[in-house]
């Protein structure tokens, strides 16, 4: 089966500062990957990029086969590190937004996502809290039918009841026939889901393993590898 | 594009509601505890006040849709983009117009005895020159903006600092520009001073349309802008698409 996702020899700078450097990956259909690296080393870069909010300086990004762009916004579901929502919307409001553009969303998972997730829909956006706010953002994106699901940082900056509440609602929620990625640096509270792990070190791949091959090749847990490969 | 206006409507409609509260409460206190000339001329500014409050609202929408990432995630064309909030911008023009029209019917309906109005002779003109004039109040704003929507997506492809202060340079030099270009191939455009005529008669002053706002002249103009604006448009669209970063 052809790949979700083909990133060929991509670079990214800004100005002078080299955010992503011969970033050449792909990703097969039904994986869930973790894109793991310490803070600035170029993870929401390379999502921002797949998700068509930047331009790639150079190299080629395909999804599905076709290049980033307007056709691609309907396979991409991206939840970005800020919420997607505006501040004058309650809950029913994004709800509202999302099918009205995307004809992929899925009202009733939503629904059921909702409930899932302790969220009300009369609630304001804008009165949620970090985490209440990162479940509705999680909501918003995994009820979409996309064929590849970026969700950066879905758990930063959130207290550990959340963490396991997202997580467990991204295991509960995934569609298995599209593909996964997830940034993070919590890599401990994440890596159970994981199938595969790309490692990205000064906006450079260091590394991609399956989590399986990472424990029985060198006998590391992934957060173990993670402490490795960035150690100061 | 429709459910991308419904969606700047619905953003805006807090700031649109209070606006309109406040232009209706300014107006009816002006009628009530101001002379009559004082009142005419504050409540006319009020209008033109809410009318640049409108047009700022106008820019700052598309500004911010070319910059926020749920707009820019949608999967809608990059026309849309553009148009949502320059209908936004028109219809909040238009729904101002039809407040002062009305406003101004009943206050020239109620107050015929005012010395201003019994000193102005508009029987000159016929409701084809009102029209007109909005018609082509309409286009100029439209021109302008989409010369300053062009303006704001290269201060946006550019990354550094400077970027607001490129976009600014770029606006003044678009104006120039066009204006030397629109020169050379038509006759230059006309003043609005010179689309009515005014003559002073005993009772007062007479105002009469010289009818020159649809003349060839101003057909070649208005087809040159036409085109100007389909080539901004077009290059709006392609910096938005290919540069501008969120």
């Amino acid at each position: 089966m052809s790949n979700i996702l083909e990133l060929n020899q991509i670079n990214k700078t800004y100005g002078n500062k080299k955010a992503l450097s011969n970033i050449t990956l792909d990703i097969a259909p039904g994986r869930i990957v973790g894109l793991l690296g310490s803070n600035g080393s170029g993870k929401s870069t390379l999502m921002k990029l797949v998700a068509g909010l930047l331009h790639p300086s150079s190299g080629t990004i395909q999804v599905t086969g076709k290049p980033v762009g307007l056709e691609t916004k309907s396979l991409v579901s991206f939840m970005p590190d800020c919420p997607l929502t505006e501040k004058w919307m309650r809950v029913r409001d994004a709800i509202a937004y999302y099918r009205d553009f995307y004809a992929d969303f899925d009202e009733e998972k939503a629904r059921e996502m909702l409930d899932f997730m302790n969220l009300v829909e009369s609630d304001r956006v804008r009165h949620l809290s970090k985490g209440m706010n990162e479940r509705l953002q999680l909501t918003l994106a995994l009820s979409r039918k996309a064929r590849l699901y970026l969700l950066d940082e879905p758990i930063g900056g959130v207290d550990p009841v959340a963490r396991g509440k997202i997580l467990d609602a991204i295991v509960k929620f995934y569609d298995e026939e599209s593909s996964l990625i997830i940034s993070t640096h919590l890599v401990n509270d994440i890596e159970r889901i994981f199938d595969e792990v790309v490692f990205i070190r000064e906006g450079e791949l260091v590394m991609r393993e399956e989590v399986e091959t990472l424990r029985l090749k060198y006998g590391k847990s992934v957060d173990e590898m993670f402490k490795e490969v960035y150690a100061e | 594009m429709m459910t991308l206006l419904k969606y700047d409507f619905r953003r805006n409609w807090n700031t649109l509601l209070a606006g309109l509260v406040i232009l209706i409460n300014a107006q009816v206190g002006l009628s009530l505890f101001m002379s009559e000339v004082t009142g005419i001329l504050i409540g006319i500014m009020g209008y033109v006040g809410v009318g640049v409050a409108i047009y700022v609202k106008m820019i700052k929408t598309y500004t911010s849709n070319i910059r926020s990432y749920n707009r820019r995630l949608l999967p809608v064309t990059g026309l849309s983009h553009v148009l949502s909030p320059l209908i936004f911008g028109l219809l909040c023009g238009l729904g101002l117009v039809i407040i002062f029209t009305t406003h101004a019917y009943i206050y020239i309906s109620m107050k015929l005895r005012m010395n201003m109005a019994s000193n102005i002779d508009l029987s000159g003109l016929h409701v084809s020159d009102y029209i007109s004039l909005l018609l082509f109040g309409a286009w100029v704003m439209v021109f302008m903006t989409v010369i300053i929507f062009l303006s704001i997506s290269i201060a946006g492809s550019f990354r550094w600092r400077t970027g607001p202060w490129i976009g600014i340079v770029t606006f003044f030099v678009l104006v120039n520009l066009i204006g030397w270009l629109e020169n050379i191939i038509t006759t230059g455009r006309f003043s609005p001073n010179e689309m009515f005529r005014y003559t002073e008669e005993s009772t007062g002053i007479a105002i009469t349309a010289n009818g020159v706002l649809w003349s060839d002249g101003m057909w070649v103009s208005i087809v040159f802008e036409m085109i100007v604006a389909v080539i901004l448009v077009w290059a709006t669209i392609y910096l938005n698409n290919k540069k501008v970063e969120v």
